[in-house]
């Protein structure tokens, strides 16, 4: 059966329990996200951006089955996500994979990696060696690696090499979907343009979903075909990329935007005071998560929490009492 | 580190070689003494060395008896030969009994959930606290005497110290992402803890086992001298003790041989396990950030150093492989922004490290001047060296909470500098504190001064680092990718803060990047180092407005742009030649575009044409083609 969509997270939220467990201990509940709702099509990029805290790993970690949602539904590919136990069923790791971010910590270090990379495989069907080993090195190819370093171990590779080793292993399980959790922040430029090339020409061929969670709005732009903006454990604008980076509505996007540092960032007038805003750790999400930094803040927002509506002029949706106007306006 | 003020710095590199040495030769030695006794037990006839004949009591060293006999007229040599391989089997037992039980209980436990987790570990250290010599007894008393049961008794007491560790170390690496990635590979259960945990469970253990067997070799010599283990007239290195004991008004060197080998073999074990500890140990960064804070210093005279606080000049580092830097010159002007560009691999942080005296383990300057102020720091005293970094050079890390110490408050960090180095009183450099505080952007300085390094956030993290560099109100400051692990809301305050402060306080700024959107943002110069080479330096803006070098062009085109979308992001290929491999020509020839048959046939110069320097033979031609018509154009 094909849906429509690969992925259809509905107002999804996720409470984190403190884990003191001595009786008697008033428990210091904290919800890390709260009514989410996200689509995901097949073969489509959907990128997640905002910053540490703001709850998008934890979005990853659900659609992975690893993190079971307090509330809502998740379904990926006809499995009812959000409903797995403790266990996630083998079945539906052949569905959803990922890669992480940190490319010296998400290789085994003492096993070849030939070796890692054939795991999903020979654990999904019954193959030969001599079959695995091709279809080790067909991986390595597609990833732009060369066969014959199926024999090295991880620490032969530079962190570049290795994101491309990890995403090889994620395709032996030949997935419909790859969360992609801050898949470039640790590598240099360079090595960043290359993989974003490369999983971008997977796509192509392979046909895979990605969910690209990313605190960098410039990647993300590069490579998402929409993104969702999430501040605090909500969703605070979603729409297609280019028109969430170049008309963005919710101040908290124009500020993530704003902070970009490219090549024509030369002007160097202090563009913040330079103080730092602290983090409140309670969040009630009844208000605006974004209220106590905003700039636009008016008397509603004090009052009740923004509902997301799509915004007529730009088409995407929007959770501000007072959103920012395109500059044509 | 004591009396080396007189000759050059130790070398690091040289340091791990003797440690290498020295656990090559304890660990050789070691399997000698083993090997001696393994061959006495084949040539010597153990009745030789149980037959009493009491005509021979207590014979001095002689002919018959090389050592001599005991009161009851044994051989000493051949009871202290046989001894050895005896105490050396039951260690091993006894350790091979602990690694087999513990290590598997341990990742078991580490496995399983919090419940199973507390309630098994309440057991294994209730049998933790129960003496190993009360263990042994017990032991002893349900199945007898003898080295095999003792063994059994002393390797179950051991095997909670290995189930503890392993279990601490389980519950570490158990949510590491390469094990939840092998989980998300479909890895069964099994597969996951024999392949992937068990190995890299081995380094932590390894140190440990030095110890145990250590420990071992105590308890072996201990539970025989009381008649437990080895049974009389058989030899082992306590009987021979408990017997010397006896005979000790008689003949007193009669403890020398078995005293001797015990002595011999805890110490080479010590060595051993010395050197295993060192060369595994990680390097801590928050122990060499203190480094500077050892000892009452004064500041500097003042050297006249002309307008330029920190020159890095024609410097070469080394570390086991080859050169990691090679022939680097990099200078600060008196209140200048300099970032340092390259890829990771490049050399970018080695170079500036050297400037901050924070060289890793196994680097060393070969050649070349570093100079802070006028003060050369290549081949300073450890003296000088401290007085430097403490006050003079401030160094500021990628990632904040790991250089700082886990167990002090905000508050000791940045007072206890000023309280051993400048002598102020507790409430003065608590004061200084509070103001340092309040100068990058706290707004609690009072609260923030409370707590500990893992309650901060990563960007008042990086603000209190930078304070901390503040207070010894250095000249000179190196920034390593200070604002890459920050969400990029946070990296421009972040930014934006060291570059008002430089303009408050007049210290030059070394700014380590890959990001050209921080050199854009925040430098008044760039150097741009490929494979342990300068290739590319000048001013930013002409640096970044007309790439010289086809590598900086490659940085440039893989920027994501986020107003560009269009434009394509070029990756090059390839990737950065390891800086220890030896090269004829250009460093950057085989993913270069351009390459030429010029390029790879010699070392490729440096050359610099107002103010704007490159290592591009490409580049050098063409700009002599401008030079001749005299107009800047577009080539083919």
């Amino acid at each position: 059966m094909r849906t429509p969509n690969l992925v259809e997270i509905e107002n999804v939220g996720v409470r984190y329990r403190s884990a003191d467990l001595r009786l008697g201990r008033a428990r210091n509940d904290v919800w890390a996200v709260r009514g989410v709702s996200l689509s995901i099509g097949h073969a489509e990029t959907l990128g997640l951006v905002g910053e540490s805290g703001s709850g998008k790993s934890t979005i990853g970690q659900c659609v992975l089955g690893n993190v079971r949602p307090t509330e809502g539904t998740i379904r990926v590919a006809g499995f009812d996500v959000g409903a797995f136990g403790t266990r996630v069923p083998l079945d539906y790791r052949w569905v959803a994979q990922v890669v992480w971010q940190d490319p010296y910590r998400s290789l085994t270090p003492g096993m070849s990696i030939g070796t890692q990379i054939g795991e999903p495989l020979a654990r999904r069907r019954k193959r030969s060696r001599a079959e695995v080993a091709t279809e080790v090195a067909r991986l390595l190819e597609v990833v732009g690696l060369e066969a014959e370093m199926a024999k090295e171990r991880p620490s032969r590779f530079s962190g570049g090499q290795r994101q491309r080793i990890a995403v090889a292993r994620a395709l032996a399980a030949e997935p419909r979907l790859i969360v992609l959790d801050e898949p470039v922040s640790a590598l240099d430029v360079i090595s960043q343009a290359q993989l974003i090339e490369m999983l971008e020409k997977v796509q192509r061929e392979l046909g895979v979903s990605y969910l690209l969670i990313s605190h960098d709005l410039a990647v993300v732009r590069h490579m998402a075909h929409r993104t969702a903006v999430m501040c605090r454990g909500q969703l605070v604008e979603s729409g297609t990329s280019n028109a969430v980076a170049e008309m963005p509505t919710h101040p908290y996007t124009r500020e993530l935007q704003d902070s970009v540092l490219d090549l024509s960032s030369t002007e160097r007038e202090a563009r913040s005071s330079g103080r730092a805003v602290p983090v409140a750790r309670q969040q009630a999400h009844t208000l605006c998560p974004y209220l106590e930094r905003c700039p636009r803040a008016i008397g509603a927002c004090e009052r009740d929490l923004p509902r997301l509506v799509q915004n007529p002029e730009t088409r995407h949706l929007t959770a501000c009492h007072h959103p920012l106007t395109s500059p044509s306006a | 580190m004591k009396g080396q003020a007189g000759r050059p710095a130790a070398s690091p590199r040289g340091r791990r070689r003797r440690t290498r040495r020295q656990i090559r030769i304890g660990a050789a030695l070691l399997v000698l003494i083993y090997v001696v006794g393994l061959v006495a037990t084949f040539t010597i006839s153990s009745e030789s060395a149980t037959e009493q004949s009491l005509t021979e009591r207590l014979a001095p060293p002689g002919r018959d008896h090389l050592l001599g006999t005991d009161q009851y007229g044994r051989d000493l040599l051949a009871r202290t030969l046989l001894a050895i391989s005896v105490d050396f089997h039951a260690v091993l037992l006894a350790v091979a009994v602990a690694v087999v039980i513990g290590v598997p209980l341990g990742v078991l436990i580490g496995m399983g959930g919090p419940w199973f987790d507390r309630v098994t570990m309440r057991v294994v250290d209730a049998f933790l606290s129960i003496p190993t010599l009360v263990v042994v007894m017990v032991a002893v008393a349900s199945l007898g005497q003898g080295l095999v049961n003792t063994a059994l008794g002393v390797g179950f007491s051991f095997s909670l110290i290995y189930a503890r560790i392993a279990r601490t170390e389980t519950l570490n690496i158990k949510n590491e992402p390469f094990v939840m990635s092998a989980r998300q590979s479909g890895v069964g259960r099994a597969r996951l803890v024999g392949r992937h945990i068990m190995p890299t469970l081995a380094r932590p253990l390894i140190v440990e086992t030095a110890v145990i067997l250590r420990a071992g070799f105590m308890l072996q010599a201990t539970l025989s001298y009381f008649g437990l283990s080895v049974q009389p007239p058989h030899p082992s290195l306590g009987n021979l003790l408990r017997d010397a004991q006896e005979a000790a008004v008689e003949a007193p060197w009669q403890v020398l041989p078995a005293g001797l080998v015990l002595v011999a073999i805890i110490l080479l074990l010590n060595l051993t396990s010395d050197g295993i500890s060192d060369l595994l140990a990680v390097s801590g960064t928050p122990r060499r950030l203190l480094d500077g804070a050892r000892g009452r210093l004064s500041r500097l005279p003042e050297v006249s150093s002309g307008s330029r606080s920190l020159v890095i000049e024609s410097v070469t580092i080394q570390v086991d492989e080859g050169a990691v830097v090679r022939d680097v010159s990099i200078h600060l002007e008196r209140g200048e922004v300099v970032a340092l560009v390259g890829e990771s691999g490049s050399g970018k942080t080695m170079t500036a490290m050297s400037a901050a005296g924070l060289l890793p383990p196994g680097a060393e300057i070969v050649a070349g001047q570093v100079q802070v102020n006028g003060h050369d720091l290549v081949g300073a005293s450890p003296g000088l060296m401290r007085s430097l970094r403490s006050a003079d050079v401030g160094v500021i890390f990628q990632n904040p909470i790991s250089a700082m110490n886990p167990t002090w408050r905000v508050e000791k960090h940045l007072t206890f500098p000023s309280v051993v180095l400048r002598g102020l009183t507790r409430e003065q450099a608590r004061q200084r504190a509070v103001d340092l505080l309040g100068e990058v952007g706290i707004a609690d300085p009072e609260g923030c001064l409370r707590k500990y390094p893992h309650e901060l956030s990563g960007g008042i993290a990086q603000r209190v680092m930078i304070a901390a560099a503040l207070a010894g109100e250095p000249s000179v400051i190196i920034a390593d990718e200070p604002t890459s692990a920050l969400d990029s809301t946070v990296q421009v305050r972040v930014l934006d803060l060291l570059l008002g402060l430089r303009a408050t306080r007049h210290f030059s700024l070394l700014l380590i990047t890959h990001s050209m959107g921080v050199v854009a943002h925040a430098a008044d110069r760039v150097y741009v180092m490929y494979s342990g080479e300068i290739v590319e330096s000048g001013a930013v803006s002409e640096v970044l407005g007309h790439p010289e070098h086809p590598y900086t062009q490659a940085l440039l085109a893989a920027v994501p742009q986020n107003r560009m979308r269009e434009r394509e992001l070029k990756g090059l290929s390839g990737s950065v030649p390891r800086p220890t491999r030896e090269l004829p020509g250009c460093r950057f020839a085989e993913r270069c575009p351009h390459v030429a048959a010029a390029c790879t046939a010699g070392r490729v110069p440096f050359v610099e044409r107002h103010g704007h320097a490159s290592r591009c033979l490409r580049a050098q031609l063409e700009s002599d083609v401008f030079a001749v018509e005299g107009r800047r154009g577009d080539l083919p």
